[in-house]
């Protein structure tokens, strides 16, 4: 998906070797709140276990695409970060 | 130029002459180089080929193993990092298998793994081959498993002018090899040293014997086989070329299509099982790179794809002279 | 075992540096393998006693050949996290220069590495070198064939090396009762006639001092040494792993209160005298790390 330059799209990684999708157990943030690099945001059940996933920007929350009991795809959009002002510089 | 098989007279060299001088030279020439094996040192090896070597050099240079081959070619890896040149010497053919893992994962890994292709200057020799009426595991043919395990170089020893400069080439080189010995062939020829080949490029396939009529592709314990069909067809007024791959990865793709495109009748002959063997290899190679060059299809003989049977039953197993001629009047018909 | 009037302590630093950054970097690799930045990490959390202890005593030409589970000992061996990231990353199987760091490339066939190891021992020795090796495998990779092969050459030949099993209670899913009747593992250097000791994995200082012992041998010319050092694998056997299908959380907690890096950092907090030191030392290795992983991820093009 297409967002501003200082804003970024976390996709669900393939946490587990050839996964192809997980279902979201906990969001642990809400839209508007700050958060910094390796925050847990939110918490997905795979096939193979439960897996804690941590913010790889830091910034604010600006949207979140997924709900408790959501089924998400392997790099489908699971929330969007504002970035820091101090991190627009390596935004490319 | 062509080579006739040795005739048997008491004087000259034999193959296993020529590899202990190979493994002497290298020792001499090299304090890095080790000899390491079972029974190598004291004894001289079960086929005596190291015999004089532990005397000679002393018991840090050659080196009796305890009976373990993973750890045998495992250790040498070590050796190999750690700045020695080890030569080790795996008893038999069919005992090669517990050192697999060590071989596939490691050896034919390490220099691309760790981006040195000088990585691991090490040799592994094995005897192989039968027709000799051994008990089971003593006459495989087990050159595939080495050849599907790149980057690993595998040749072929075959005649008694060769033995001594191929292994020393492989020894030489820093990269690993797997050098196989026919031992059927041991000591069954004899060369004057004046016939012997002082250096032999080991990439490199030979052509053994010329003739324009067909052309006869083998290695290891099949030439001798080879070179007496190849005169039973010239009786019959038929010139059969003789090709000795000699590298059996990689082979020398170039030397086999030139030789081929000669006359474009080919026949290919191993002792190994045809299935996924060098020689299916090489008629793929013929099939697909070479196919506007071929007159008719190439003839593969091999053994059947059954283990190696019993003793007694090994002459119908393997490919005779008599399997070879009827196959090179069959292309040249 | 030696006795020594000597405060183990006494050199503390380097010893803290290095279980911290171990600490650190593990908690940073998983968080970026579940951010998709690498594809598989193996989580050494709860080892890094064990590991550390046996490796700070060691020269710059001593060697060390790891399985696949011992970034600490990379970082304490000078490997660059950036390198030591870049392996995980999948990218290259060998990112570092081993020969410059005396630490071989991770082992992907389990066990196979003991023997390479021994067979490097043995080259010191033949060339009458006082540096000794260290190789770590774990309990699972005790079963293997070639692990006992390559004891047993070291044993023949001498070769000065010592092997650090490192007995973390699981082979994936496979607790070590089941992984073999032998009521202890170091028993078997008995077997092979080598030393051998059993030591708790989680405590740095005990592992230190029984590893010590264990290179003055080798170095010696008096041969290997099996040295088992009981710990625990805190996290799973790879990010692809559940354990929780297969311990409990009771056993989980119970490890907990022995973690090795919060034991020795409550050993230090006895002494009023290191805690601002061991305070600078853990904002030091978060910055390095920090900047390593800025580096990295920059270099993914992730930044």
């Amino acid at each position: 998906m297409t967002v501003e330059a200082n804003v970024r799209v976390f996709n669900l990684p393939d946490v587990g070797e050839g996964l192809v999708e997980a279902r979201v157990v906990e969001v642990l943030v809400s839209e508007g709140q700050a958060v910094k690099r390796f925050d847990t945001i939110v918490e997905v059940d795979t096939d193979k276990s439960t897996v804690e996933l941590s913010a790889p920007w830091a910034g604010t929350v600006r949207k979140i695409h997924v709900e408790v009991g959501d089924y998400v795809e392997v790099g489908k959009p699971v929330l969007e970060i504002e970035l820091a002002a101090d991190e627009e510089g390596e935004a490319s | 130029m062509t080579t006739q098989a040795a005739t048997r007279s008491r004087t000259g060299s034999t193959m296993a002459d020529g590899i202990q001088r190979a493994l002497d030279q290298a020792l001499h020439e090299d304090p890095r180089a080790l000899v390491m094996g079972e029974d190598v040192g004291r004894l001289g090896g079960v086929f005596r080929i190291t015999a004089g070597l532990y005397d000679k050099y002393g018991a840090d240079r050659v080196i009796d193993s305890p009976l373990a081959e993973a750890g045998l070619v495992g250790t040498g890896i070590g050796l190999a990092l750690n700045g020695f040149r080890p030569i080790i010497e795996i008893q038999f053919d069919g005992f090669i298998f517990p050192a697999l893992n060590q071989i596939c994962t490691h050896v034919a890994r390490m220099p691309l793994r760790m981006h040195d292709r000088a990585l691991l200057p090490m040799t592994i020799r094995l005897p192989t081959g039968g027709r000799i009426r051994a008990s089971e595991l003593h006459s495989e043919s087990p050159e595939t498993y080495f050849a599907h395990s790149p980057d690993l170089r595998v040749v072929s020893a075959s005649t008694p002018d060769t033995a001594r400069a191929l292994l020393l080439a492989a020894i030489r080189s820093d990269e690993p090899f797997v050098f196989l010995e026919p031992k059927r062939l041991y000591r069954r020829y004899r060369v004057e040293p004046e016939d012997e080949v002082a250096e032999v490029d080991p990439g490199r396939a030979r052509l053994l014997r010329d003739g324009g009529d067909a052309l006869l592709v083998v290695y290891g314990p099949m030439v001798d086989i080879a070179l007496q069909a190849a005169d039973t067809m010239a009786d019959e007024g038929v010139q059969v070329a003789v090709l000795d791959l000699v590298s059996l990865a990689p082979i020398d793709t170039r030397t086999l299509l030139e030789q081929a495109a000669r006359s474009g009748r080919v026949v290919v002959a191993a002792e190994s099982i045809r299935r996924c063997s060098i020689s299916s290899e090489v008629v793929s190679l013929l099939a697909v790179e070479g196919f506007g060059s071929l007159k008719c299809a190439p003839r593969l003989l091999t053994s059947p794809n059954r283990p190696y049977p019993p003793a007694h039953e090994e002459d119908e197993h393997l490919p005779s002279v008599q399997d070879i001629t009827n196959a090179l009047r069959e292309v040249t018909a | 075992m030696t006795i020594t009037d000597a405060d183990p302590l006494t050199d503390w630093e380097p010893m803290f540096r290095a279980l911290v950054r171990g600490r650190r970097f593990d908690e940073l690799a998983l968080k970026l393998q579940r951010q998709g930045v690498i594809d598989s990490y193996g989580e050494a959390r709860g080892q890094e006693a064990a590991q550390i202890g046996a490796v700070i005593d060691l020269e710059d030409d001593d060697m060390v050949f790891p399985s696949y589970r011992q970034p600490a000992v990379a970082l304490e061996r000078g490997v660059p996290t950036v390198e030591l990231l870049r392996f995980y990353a999948g990218g290259d199987f060998c990112p570092w220069d081993w020969r410059e760091h005396r630490f071989a490339p991770y082992c992907i066939p389990v066990g196979s590495q003991v023997a390479h190891a021994v067979g490097w021992a043995w080259a010191s020795r033949l060339r009458g070198e006082s540096a000794a090796t260290v190789v770590f495998f774990g309990d699972g990779a005790a079963s293997q064939g070639e692990v006992h092969e390559a004891m047993n050459y070291a044993g023949v030949f001498r070769a000065p090396v010592v092997f650090m099993l490192e007995n973390n209670g699981f082979a994936i899913s496979l607790p070590t009762s089941q992984q073999t009747r032998a009521e202890a593992l170091y028993h078997r250097a008995a077997g092979y006639g080598i030393a051998g000791a059993r030591v708790d994995g989680n405590d740095v200082l005990a592992v230190r001092e029984v590893v010590r012992d264990a290179l003055v041998r080798a170095r010696a010319g008096h041969g290997p040494t099996l040295v088992e050092a009981v710990t625990y694998r805190m996290g799973g056997h790879t990010t692809s792993d559940d354990p929780r299908r297969y311990r409990s959380e009771a056993d989980l907690s119970e490890w907990a209160e022995r973690d090795p890096v919060a034991r020795f950092r409550s050993e230090l907090e006895r002494r009023p005298d290191v805690q601002e030191r061991s305070g600078e030392i853990e904002r030091d290795v978060e910055a390095e790390l920090d900047r390593a992983t800025d580096e990295f991820l920059e270099e993914r093009g992730m930044a």
